[in-house]
């Protein structure tokens, strides 16, 4: 369902009477172009955003959605993960070149 | 409950969720909205070793030691694997997948989606090209993400009655592998899966003994035999019922006597049974109709009276309870039913008889299997009535589910009677403090029912009747049974009843779709 909101400050607010069954829910928050400034997020990542955020909570608040799976995979690198991504963000090219290279390397058995 | 909307992920977009983390924003919310019970995510299991290769080179690349780097790239992927289920590729399917794919790899991921067969589907690839072989709609993350929170139900949709599929889709990994593993020891008469089923079953329900037969029918049909009921007997029991409560008896020579039912639970007037007994009853047959036990103490104490079985004909009502109890556990036998629909359904035919007592599990045991005690050695008169192997093994996976499902329709059936409650022209079927009703069926009553009928239909809501004609009204059954009193709650309930789509997968938005043309059909 639609309802209508007021952003305020960092908060939004639903309508008074208005009460939702749990504390965090998803919401897909619609803006009016002319009120985002140039250097704001884009919209990818305020949908993304939006899924882990609840009514009263200002976005500072708010902690990075999808937290559980970043989590684990940061706890899961440990160490390593500086040195994984370390150096240039890899390319969709890049992708393709491992994908060759790792097939090659597994068929060959050149470990 | 499980989600309506299914995400199938790509082989590239797990890859930016381990290796390009600045991309994968949007993948992680759809993590996050996987963890609310929003969406189900899967992966298929063509994508796995791609994955695996490509991480591990990717980490060799970087200077990580090779053995570090395949233990890192294994612990992904068994967290990966923990978080997501995985389709299934099929042997059979290459041949043609191949000859029309454009991208095999893609057309594999595509195909496994295929088992998918409930809700709305979305592949979820970071290419920009996908072959989802037509069949499927793919987006980027960001998109699936949007698409995510759009409102699914469409108020043109026509509604399942059971939702089978949607089922079918929350258990796919579990019944998948339960019949797998038939598949692979062959044993599918009396195979191991039958004795684990009966022990799971016995313990569930409280009972002693659990014995699977092919069918609800069968159940009965084996626990009259049990009994030692034939020609001449007469069987106590209610008029508004499926025709398998009268047919077993029947069958056996022997005469069923219909008492009146209750009006508002439909379920047999205990307080009319005493009257039916004469010398020649030999068992005392309720049915807890609906899903709701029928007075169980009330029929035992008036049994235990005449020194007379009881057989709870509990095809509808397994998992519900009495006074603490279960159903099927509640008399001298309890019988139920795995047909497909039922609460605790199989993908055919198939049943069960519950009782705590040695000697009528031993002749329930040897009749099952032509009345023999040992191989080629017949003791007693029986039937070829075992349930198969691959139908316990569905079973099996689907008991893995049955209390979450069961609390589900539990809620379901309280929503109905909550949204019912300013509806005073559908009486709704009242359920008894002391006991609960599974809901086999959402059985309301309406006065003009053929009008009804036609509202619902043109609101693409799907509708039964459970029963339209009670048994004694039945022309095979006019010579063969016998009328204790009147019997006008069962004609008239007969006329006036109508059975709503009732199952654990019914989502709200659907319930109020239905209660509102329910309002409109009888306004």
């Amino acid at each position: 369902m639609q309802v209508e909101a007021i952003y305020d400050h960092g908060r939004l607010e639903l309508p008074a009477n208005f009460r939702l069954k749990h504390a965090v829910v998803n919401v897909l928050v619609i803006v009016p172009d002319d009120e985002v400034l140039a250097d704001s997020p884009s919209g990818h990542d305020q949908t993304a955003a939006s899924l882990a955020r609840t009514p009263d909570q200002s976005p500072r608040e708010v902690s990075a959605p999808g937290g559980a799976i970043r989590t684990a995979i940061d706890e899961i690198l440990g160490p390593w993960k500086q040195q994984l991504h370390a150096g240039a963000a890899l390319r969709d090219e890049d992708f393709d070149r491992l994908r060759y290279q790792a097939l090659e390397e597994k068929s060959l058995g050149r470990q | 409950m499980a989600a309506n909307k299914h995400l199938v992920l790509d082989a590239s977009v797990i890859l930016d969720l381990w290796l390009r983390p600045e991309r994968a924003m949007a993948t992680e919310a759809l993590f996050a909205s996987a963890e609310q019970g929003r969406t189900s995510l899967w992966v298929s299991a063509a994508s796995l070793p791609t994955l695996e290769f490509v991480a591990v080179r990717r980490c060799k690349e970087q200077g990580i030691d090779p053995t570090v780097a395949r233990s890192l790239v294994k612990r992904l992927m068994l967290d990966l694997l923990n978080r997501v289920r995985v389709l299934s590729n099929r042997g059979y399917e290459q041949a043609e997948l191949y000859a029309k794919s454009t991208d095999f790899e893609d057309a594999q991921l595509a195909a496994s989606a295929r088992s998918i067969s409930a809700g709305q589907v979305c592949i979820v690839s970071s290419d920009a090209a996908f072959d989802a072989l037509g069949e499927f709609s793919f987006q980027r993350p960001k998109q699936a993400l949007e698409w995510l929170l759009q409102e699914s139900t469409s108020e043109q949709e026509t509604l399942s009655f059971i939702d089978l599929a949607a089922q079918q889709v929350a258990l796919r990994p579990q019944i998948e592998r339960n019949i797998d593993i038939v598949l692979h020891h062959g044993q599918y008469i009396m195979g191991p899966e039958v004795k684990a089923l009966e022990e799971k079953l016995a313990e569930y329900s409280g009972a002693k003994h659990c014995i699977t037969v092919a069918s609800g029918t069968e159940a009965l049909l084996i626990s009259l035999m049990a009994l030692g009921v034939g020609a001449g007997d007469e069987v106590i029991t209610t008029p508004f019922t499926f025709v398998a409560t009268a047919e077993v008896i029947v069958l056996l020579g022997a005469k069923p006597v219909f008492v009146d039912i209750e009006p508002d639970t439909c379920n047999i007037d205990a307080s009319r049974i005493e009257a039916a007994i004469t010398p020649k009853t030999k068992a005392i047959m309720p049915v807890s109709l609906y899903g709701q036990p029928a007075d169980m103490d009330e029929i035992n104490a008036i049994a235990a009276k005449y020194k007379l079985p009881v057989i709870e004909d509990a095809a509808q009502s397994f998992g519900a309870e009495y006074k603490g109890r279960k159903s099927c556990n509640l008399s001298t036998i309890g019988c139920t039913s795995f047909f497909p629909s039922k609460p605790l359904g199989c993908y055919g035919d198939g049943g069960a008889i519950f009782t705590s007592d040695d000697a009528i599990a031993l002749a329930c045991r040897e009749i099952r299997v032509h009345g023999q005690s040992k191989r080629y050695w017949h003791t007693r008169i029986g039937v070829g009535g075992r349930m198969d192997t691959l139908q316990c093994a569905v079973v099996l996976a689907k008991l893995e589910r049955f209390n979450e499902e069961i609390e589900q329709r539990l809620k379901l059936g309280e929503r109905y009677q909550r949204l019912l409650e300013d509806v005073p022209a559908v009486p709704r079927l009242v359920v008894r403090s002391d006991r609960n009703c599974v809901w086999a069926q959402f059985t309301i009553q309406v006065p003009d029912r053929d009008a009804f009928l036609h509202a619902l239909t043109a609101a693409n809501i799907p509708t039964a009747v459970h029963y339209p004609v009670p048994l004694h009204r039945q022309p095979a059954y006019h010579e063969s049974c016998r009328v204790s009193g009147s019997l006008d709650c069962s004609d008239l309930v007969a006329s006036r009843v109508v059975s709503l789509p009732m199952h654990p997968y019914l989502e709200q938005r659907a319930q109020e779709r239905i209660i509102e043309a329910v309002v409109r059909a009888v306004a």
